[in-house]
């Protein structure tokens, strides 16, 4: 597959289209030597790994040490990586004494753990062999479009976890009809809320009141009895208490920007359902539904 | 002895649901799922035995910790695939709404004894998994060492 691209200084060095650098036979050199990847290039390869990885749902220690060992696999003499939440920087020093800094934003994370062993595959596979920056950037797309996360799962994953915490929190048989009628409009508006940028305020707010408001109607219609427990098995759905655990473990192991991050926005999305919640109460105690 | 049973497997299939929520596939899904439900059953037992909910919830968390380490060797992903769903069982969603929606009712006393409930909860959850974290990172850190003195020594001859 490799090609000869340039041979170079009266044929003593050959490049080669993968980018490796060969050095020739008659210097009697027989190792193979990674030279010459553009570090701008890498640099930037190896922070799209690290922006997916933040996507979906890595610890943001794992994100600094995968990015570092990438870097530090090609030869870089020092590699200073930062991330919270939403942002990554990197700041690399190359052999031929450039510094390099780029750096990556974030909008939203969705948790998705197949790409993240998949990307954790990668990297080690990055690590071990110094593959060229192209094979890199097409082994991230492949991945990218492989990981997708599939429809009929998360349907599942909604309707199951509906049930389990419907049950577990005292809920009969009952009440399941209704409490699976209102699991499916928060998979809904998941899936069609989310994509248009909307605030994350503003989407728990509407979507915990409307399916507030969907349950309080289902008991009405005889679909469900106990309306509490019908209620909180869909908070269940909703609520970022894994966030939450999280965000104290981040502090604990030293992240402490990125955990008091995490913290105010569990937080605030926690108020935002309660608030949500509470607006279909209220009207359904003031109107007597 | 019945409700404890489906308990149990009330937790996993919640436990199941958030595996596809977070789209783990095959093997590890199943693994995740039955992790959930050995969480919960050990929760159970243990909470029979200690009164401190602070060490219940702590060693619930070391066991699921333990266990993941071991199933993320064995199956080869990232350790926290197998942590989120070992905690998710314990995780104190349900105090934390209820927290926020004593604070909407002006009920200040029962949102600040909730409130602390739930951050006793969460951290109980988050120095068992450290413990844990810390403790595998050290062994990993002292392993590499060997291993490079090992070459080093390999060279000079």
């Amino acid at each position: 597959m490799d090609k000869i691209l340039t041979s170079h200084m009266f044929g003593s060095i050959i490049i080669t289209s993968s980018g490796r650098v060969l050095m020739d036979q008659i210097n009697n050199v027989k190792s193979e030597l990674i030279v010459k990847v553009n570090p701008m290039q890498l640099l930037s390869a190896t922070l799209d790994i690290g922006e997916q990885m933040l996507i979906c749902g890595a610890e943001v220690s794992r994100i600094e040490d995968t990015v570092s060992r990438i870097c530090m696999a090609y030869d870089m003499l020092r590699v200073d990586a930062f991330s919270i939440t939403t942002i990554l920087f990197v700041t690399v020093h190359t052999k031929d004494g450039k510094i390099i800094t780029q750096a990556r934003k974030i909008k939203e994370t969705v948790k998705n753990y197949y790409k993240l062993e998949k990307l954790n595959a990668l990297s080690r596979h990055i690590c071990k062999n110094t593959p060229p920056v192209s094979e890199i950037k097409q082994q991230l797309l492949q991945i990218i479009e492989g990981s997708k996360q599939k429809t009929w799962a998360l349907l599942l994953g909604h309707i199951f976890t509906v049930i389990a915490f419907t049950m577990y929190f005292g809920g009969k048989l009952i009440d399941l009809p209704a409490a699976i009628i209102v699991s499916l409009i928060i998979f809904l508006s998941s899936r069609f809320t989310r994509r248009g940028g909307v605030n994350r305020v503003i989407y728990y707010l509407l979507t915990s009141s409307v399916a507030g408001f969907i349950s309080v109607f289902a008991v009405r219609l005889g679909l469900g009895v106990n309306l509490d427990k019908i209620i909180i098995g869909n908070i269940m759905l909703l609520i970022p208490g894994v966030a939450m655990t999280s965000s104290i473990g981040d502090m604990l192991a030293g992240d402490t920007i990125t955990g008091i991050l995490r913290m105010c926005e569990s937080l605030l999305i926690a108020s935002a359902i309660a608030g949500g919640f509470a607006i279909a109460l209220l009207v359904r105690g003031r109107f007597g539904l | 002895m019945m409700d404890n049973i489906l308990i149990v497997f009330y937790i996993a299939l919640g436990t199941l649901g958030f595996g596809l929520l977070f789209n783990i596939r095959g093997i590890k899904l199943i693994c995740g799922t039955l992790l959930g439900a050995v969480v919960q059953i050990v929760f159970m037992v243990v909470s029979h035995f200690i009164a401190s909910s602070f060490l219940v919830y702590l060693l619930a968390a070391l066991t699921g910790a333990v266990i993941s380490e071991v199933l993320a060797v064995a199956l080869k992903c990232p350790a926290t695939v197998f942590r989120i769903l070992s905690i998710l069982p314990l995780v104190p969603g349900g105090g934390l709404y209820k927290t926020m929606s004593y604070a909407l009712s002006k009920n200040y006393d029962m949102f600040s004894s909730e409130g602390l409930n739930t951050l006793k909860i969460s951290f109980a959850l988050a120095f068992g998994i450290l413990i844990v974290t810390v403790i595998v990172k050290a062994y990993r850190h002292v392993k590499a060492d060997i291993l490079k003195r090992r070459k080093l020594k390999k060279v000079k001859v």
